[in-house]
């Protein structure tokens, strides 16, 4: 499975509001907008690289939830979004 | 001459009379001064050279001697010259996060109304100024980019088409003139902001709400907190500016932002939108 | 009240004119100099400044001086709002340089960065302070079609042009018609050589690659040797007419000379480049003009150096009546009864320059009808 980290000249700056996150990246001038999820997903992967099924898990335990489909889609599309506004990137093999 | 513009200098060159009384009207005989050493902007509002001089006659807007936008006809030249100021404004006042949002206050708290050209902020603005609110600005908001304060223009108030009818019957002492129809925004006219408004514009304030307007008609007023995640992102769309500051317009904005309790709002009635208004609480 | 006339361009007196320049070339020159500005010095100063696209860079010299807190506060604001203008000008070439990389990668040829982007990557004095439009690259000629299709693959498209004007990109000019980036907006010139192919003058591209040097971590990735964008620079500035940006330009030479010319092998290496490229003539009039107006420091009689073979003293004089007035701000307080003429007439001879006597004419007249009309879209802003 395909392990992502942050993405090496991304610079981000952090705003957590009522659950929801505010994010700036000074490598490319966009400031995003991350749900309750989204910013979980972003948070772990600038901390440490894994893959989507590692974040589901770690997310599942930390909240209490059951690691399901649903979930797992979500990580995962969640990864695919930030790969497209180059906040994340793969770690070659 | 020399046109007091909030914290700005404007030397104003121009062959047109109505213009020069209009000017002394809208922003007050103390923001006309004589020439001085110093101007932050040189601009010409003149007739042009040849047929449009006095055919189907036209004004131009010029900064430092380049025309800024197509000529206007001269009965238009109140709007030509308000429409160039907020250009230059956009375009070089980087001293400041910029936002197209109007700007009142009371007892210390402002209210940010950001809005694009038609959701109503204007008309809100001018009602509420003459209901014991202060006029910073009816479009243009400035957010020091050095410590989040607001700055005051309290440039006279554009109004169109039906808010003109409705603000002259809600102020009816109101100084509303240089009506001007078939413009490319339809009939406009220009109300003065009050006196106090003027004579307070260097007094900064700070923003306690920001409040989203939108005028739909025949439904009852209402106001709904909004996210604060989500209001950053609006008011980025409604930034002139933000993208040039970089992360220090973020964290600028976004300090604004923490210090705001953030709505929605439509309205129809404005005495009802007044009324929710002075019920605002300030955020704990 | 005053009356005043309709706008034209105010004319004044040419002494009146130097007067009024001269601050704002001292203060380039000279920037500690902006200490003993009055209010009203300013005043003058800033107009000019943000016409010939220096505001920016001004701030930066003033304040690498030490003197911007000096700066009476009213102008210090519109010096510091140019420099954040500036700034995110910089950053955004950054970027838009990442993503032509990224997009040519595939391609594996070398990519020649010219103009402000290679300034920028490059870190060159020019950089400082700069207001950057599109982004200028050179590549071989023989790739020019694979990398139009790779750029038109992510994301960037040609405007839309005549076929006529199509034509005269890549027939008289040495590039593609520009494209732009349909999410981003940014344009990207591209470019096989830096200096159009005349009637008279065939530039040897090949040795502009062979001594291309590169910048960053990106092998790919090069700027033309120093005497090579120096030269461009002065070709570009000195034959093409275009004067919109004209003190900034001049400026951007006098910094690279000062930058360049502390190696004292560069002046040798530089004059013999321009005998090798044939741009003996515009290295000629960027030395007289940066040194006569800003004051650029040269080795002792470079200026006559014959292998430059510099112009009689007729044509001489004749030219520097007609660049001292093209050089300056493009700004009323600038202007005497001579600018415009001098304009025209230096438009002109880009055109002679470039174009055979039989394609000239049409070119001209199609040229001021389509101005007429508005619809003018090919480069040259010469003004007539």
């Amino acid at each position: 499975m395909t392990r992502w980290r942050k993405a090496g000249d991304a610079e981000l700056s952090w705003r957590y509001w009522d659950g929801e996150a505010v994010v700036y990246n000074d490598a490319s001038g966009d400031t995003h907008h991350l749900d309750a999820l989204a910013a979980e997903v972003l948070e772990r992967l600038c901390t440490h690289a894994a893959d989507v099924e590692e974040v589901s898990q770690a997310i599942a335990n930390a909240y209490g939830l059951d690691p399901d489909d649903d979930l797992n889609a979500a990580v995962a599309g969640s990864v695919e979004r930030f790969l497209k506004f180059g906040l994340i990137e793969p770690i070659p093999t | 001459m020399i046109l007091r513009c909030g914290p700005m200098a404007i030397d104003v060159d121009t062959d047109l009379p109505e213009v020069v009384a209009a000017l002394e009207v809208y922003y007050g005989p103390d923001a006309i001064l004589s020439k001085r050493d110093f101007a932050d902007f040189f601009v010409e509002l003149r007739r042009p050279a040849g047929l449009r001089r006095w055919y189907r006659p036209q004004v131009i807007f010029a900064l430092d001697g380049e025309q800024l936008f197509k000529p206007l006809p001269r009965d238009q030249a109140m709007q030509a010259f308000e429409w160039g100021l907020n250009w230059i404004i956009e375009h070089h006042c980087h001293q400041y996060l910029i936002v197209h949002a109007a700007v009142i206050e009371k007892g210390g708290h402002a209210i940010l109304m950001p809005g694009q050209p038609g959701s109503g902020k204007s008309t809100l603005a001018a009602a509420m100024t003459n209901r014991g609110w202060r006029l910073l600005s009816d479009e243009i908001a400035l957010i020091s980019m050095a410590d989040g304060a607001l700055s005051a223009l309290a440039r006279p108030i554009s109004l169109k088409n039906e808010s003109i009818p409705v603000l002259r019957r809600f102020v009816p002492d109101a100084i509303i003139g240089c009506e001007a129809r078939d413009t490319v925004k339809g009939t406009v006219a220009l109300m003065r902001a009050p006196l106090d408004s003027i004579a307070r514009i260097a007094q900064t304030a700070r923003a306690s709400w920001i409040i989203f307007p939108r005028y739909l008609n025949g439904l009852p007023v209402e106001i709904r907190r909004r996210s604060r995640a989500s209001t950053l992102m609006s008011i980025i769309e409604h930034s002139f500016n933000y993208s040039i500051h970089g992360k220090a317009g973020f964290e600028r904005l976004a300090d604004v932002i923490e210090a705001c309790d953030c709505y929605d709002f439509s309205y129809a009635d404005l005495n009802e939108a007044v009324e929710v208004f002075d019920a605002l609480k300030p955020p704990s | 009240m005053r009356t005043s006339p309709p706008i034209r361009p105010t004319v004044q007196s040419a002494t009146s004119v130097r007067q009024n320049q001269v601050r704002l070339a001292q203060l380039l020159a000279c920037p500690v100099a902006a200490a003993g500005l009055s209010l009203a010095d300013w005043s003058l100063v800033i107009r000019q400044a943000r016409r010939a696209g220096v505001l920016a860079r001004l701030c930066d010299l003033i304040e690498e001086g030490g003197a911007l807190s000096a700066v009476p506060e009213p102008a210090r604001l519109h010096l510091e709002a140019a420099r954040t203008l500036a700034i995110k000008h910089a950053h955004d070439v950054r970027w838009e340089v990442r993503c032509i990389k990224q997009a040519l990668a595939p391609l594996d040829i070398p990519i020649i960065l010219l103009k402000g982007a290679a300034y920028l990557l490059a870190d060159l004095p020019p950089a400082r302070g700069r207001i950057f439009n599109d982004v200028d690259i050179m590549v071989p000629e023989t790739r020019l079609p694979e990398v139009e299709v790779a750029l038109n693959a992510n994301g960037w498209r040609f405007h839309k042009l005549s076929a006529y004007d199509e034509r005269y990109y890549r027939r008289w000019m040495h590039q593609i018609p520009p494209m732009t980036h349909m999410a981003r907006g940014t344009t990207v010139d591209v470019h096989h050589t830096i200096v159009a192919p005349t009637r008279r003058l065939r530039l040897n591209a090949a040795a502009l690659f062979a001594a291309a040097i590169p910048v960053g971590d990106d092998p790919k990735l090069r700027t033309l040797a120093p005497a090579d964008m120096l030269l461009h620079s002065a070709a570009h500035l000195l034959n093409e007419g275009e004067f919109d940006r004209g003190l900034r330009d001049l400026d951007d030479m006098n910094r690279m000379l000062r930058h360049f010319g502390r190696d004292e092998g560069f002046w040798q290496a530089l004059v013999e480049r321009a005998e090798e490229l044939d741009l003996r003539r515009p290295l000629f009039y960027a030395f007289r003009y940066a040194s006569r107006m800003l004051g650029t420091p040269l080795p002792q009689g470079i200026e006559k150096t014959p292998r430059l073979r510099p112009p009689g003293f007729l044509l001489r004089s004749v030219m520097d009546l007609l660049f001292e007035r093209a050089l300056r701000p493009r700004h009323s307080t600038c202007r005497d009864a001579l600018t415009g003429p001098a304009l025209s007439l230096l438009y002109l001879r880009a055109h002679y320059l470039l174009m055979p006597a039989r394609t000239l004419v049409p070119h001209l007249l199609r040229k001021a009808y389509a101005r007429r009309v508005g619809r003018d879209e090919t480069p040259e802003r010469g003004w007539l």
